[in-house]
């Protein structure tokens, strides 16, 4: 995505995803984004990827730097906005790196995107790997059989949307509901996944089996998906980062796999789970 | 900063030769054992736990921040999350006040708009 042509005598400024697992969910796009910058920040999701970053362009810069730990996170993302604005002011060309996809639970960006609108500069955002994408993945879930729904999990407790249990639902950073700030420990907010629970139990039932996940940090480490039932989520749920993936309770009524599986005609094949139909 | 340990998984991570290779256990440690990695790098690189791995790569908690920052969303501060109470679902007396606004809100908005949908009189015959 671009916002607006660039008024003279300023920057611009191009936010890229680096997805999750260490240099091999980094499009070769953002590569080239990132090396040619003017000046590169990063908000990088484990160590390494901070020190292949600063390989890339010497000019990096962590931004992660600016979380304290009580220190609400809205003012985090306003220091954050002001940083790459100096740079912008000064007419460079500024790379953002987030880790994930740019767009995807990024204040910063938005932020960024509405000032370029009003000051005239432009903002290009380029696509990357999210957590749901590295989810779809290590589930094997297709989410256009029975839809998807994907909530930021704060907004899921506190908006209390109308949910269609017969649709998967994703739900983004469920360690951090209630949570204004950080925390260094990386623990879960308990009182926040406890509140989680009963929204869900209310909907599910208290067996309904769900999946904690979170991606892979390393293109050679499996991805961490732990099942557990709604009961025991607050107490299974302990990292802070965690997206929860919530199975549909029951087939959609038009689905073949609804009910008894209808006889199947001699010689037709079976299709792989989670495999659409042809029209 | 833990920067050799950093540099062998980049090289890793860099090469999809050697991914493959990590992914197969026999080729894995002989790559791990053949590197200048200290003993304990390449312990924590053989245990294949994450968490293992980021406390060998980080010099100290301060860095262990890189894994628990999220990069988005002030949705606490902006959905007004202030306290316990509103999060177990107990609805404070300020977000019932600012329910029943919002409603009464809705209501009044909508009231114009049903006075349109209203089937005009039908005009008296004289």
């Amino acid at each position: 995505m671009t916002a607006a042509v660039t008024a003279p005598g300023l920057g611009e400024v191009v936010f890229v995803g680096t997805g999750f697992s260490l240099v091999t969910q980094t499009t070769p796009e953002a590569l080239g984004a990132m090396r040619r910058a003017d000046k590169l920040f990063h908000v990088v999701a484990e160590p390494a990827a901070a020190v292949w970053i600063k390989s890339l362009n010497p000019t990096a810069e962590s931004l992660a730097l600016l979380y304290r730990e009580g220190k609400p996170r809205g003012e985090t993302y306003r220091e954050m906005v002001g940083r790459i604005l100096e740079h912008v002011h000064r007419g460079e060309k500024v790379c953002v790196a987030l880790y994930g996809h740019p767009t995807i639970g990024c204040d910063p960006t938005q932020m960024v995107l509405a000032l370029g609108r009003d000051e005239g500069f432009a903002v290009r955002i380029l696509p990357a790997i999210s957590s749901d994408a590295c989810l779809y993945a290590d589930l094997g879930i297709d989410p256009m059989v029975d839809g998807i729904q994907a909530y930021e999990a704060s907004v899921f407790v506190q908006r209390r949307p109308r949910i269609d249990t017969r649709t998967p639902i994703v739900l983004w950073q469920i360690g951090f509901i209630g949570e204004s700030s950080i925390q260094f420990s990386g623990r879960a907010n308990k009182p926040g996944v406890t509140a989680l629970a009963r929204r869900l139990t209310a909907y599910y039932g208290k067996d309904h089996k769900v999946a904690i996940y979170q991606a892979s940090w390393y293109p050679f480490l499996p991805s961490t998906v732990i099942w557990t039932d709604i009961r025991s989520l607050p107490e299974t749920a302990t990292a802070a980062v965690a997206t929860l993936f919530v199975p549909a309770r029951r087939r959609p009524a038009t689905s073949r796999t609804a009910g008894s599986p209808r006889p199947r005609r001699a010689g037709a094949q079976a299709r792989p789970p989670g495999v659409r139909r042809p029209y | 900063m833990n920067t050799s340990l950093a540099n062998f998984l980049i090289s890793v991570a860099s090469d999809p030769d050697k991914v493959a290779q990590f992914n197969n256990p026999s080729e894995r440690n002989s790559l791990i054992d053949n590197s200048d990695l200290s003993t304990e790098d390449k312990d924590a690189l053989k245990s294949g736990d994450v968490s293992t791995l980021l406390e060998r790569l980080s010099a100290g908690p301060e860095e262990l921040t890189w894994v628990l920052t999220p990069v988005g969303t002030g949705f606490g501060i902006a959905f007004g999350i202030r306290t316990g109470m509103e999060l177990t679902g107990e609805r404070s007396a300020r977000a019932r006040t600012a329910s029943k606004t919002a409603s009464r809100a809705r209501k009044s908005a909508k009231r114009p708009a049903a006075k349109t949908r209203r089937r005009p009189k039908a005009k008296s015959r004289k």
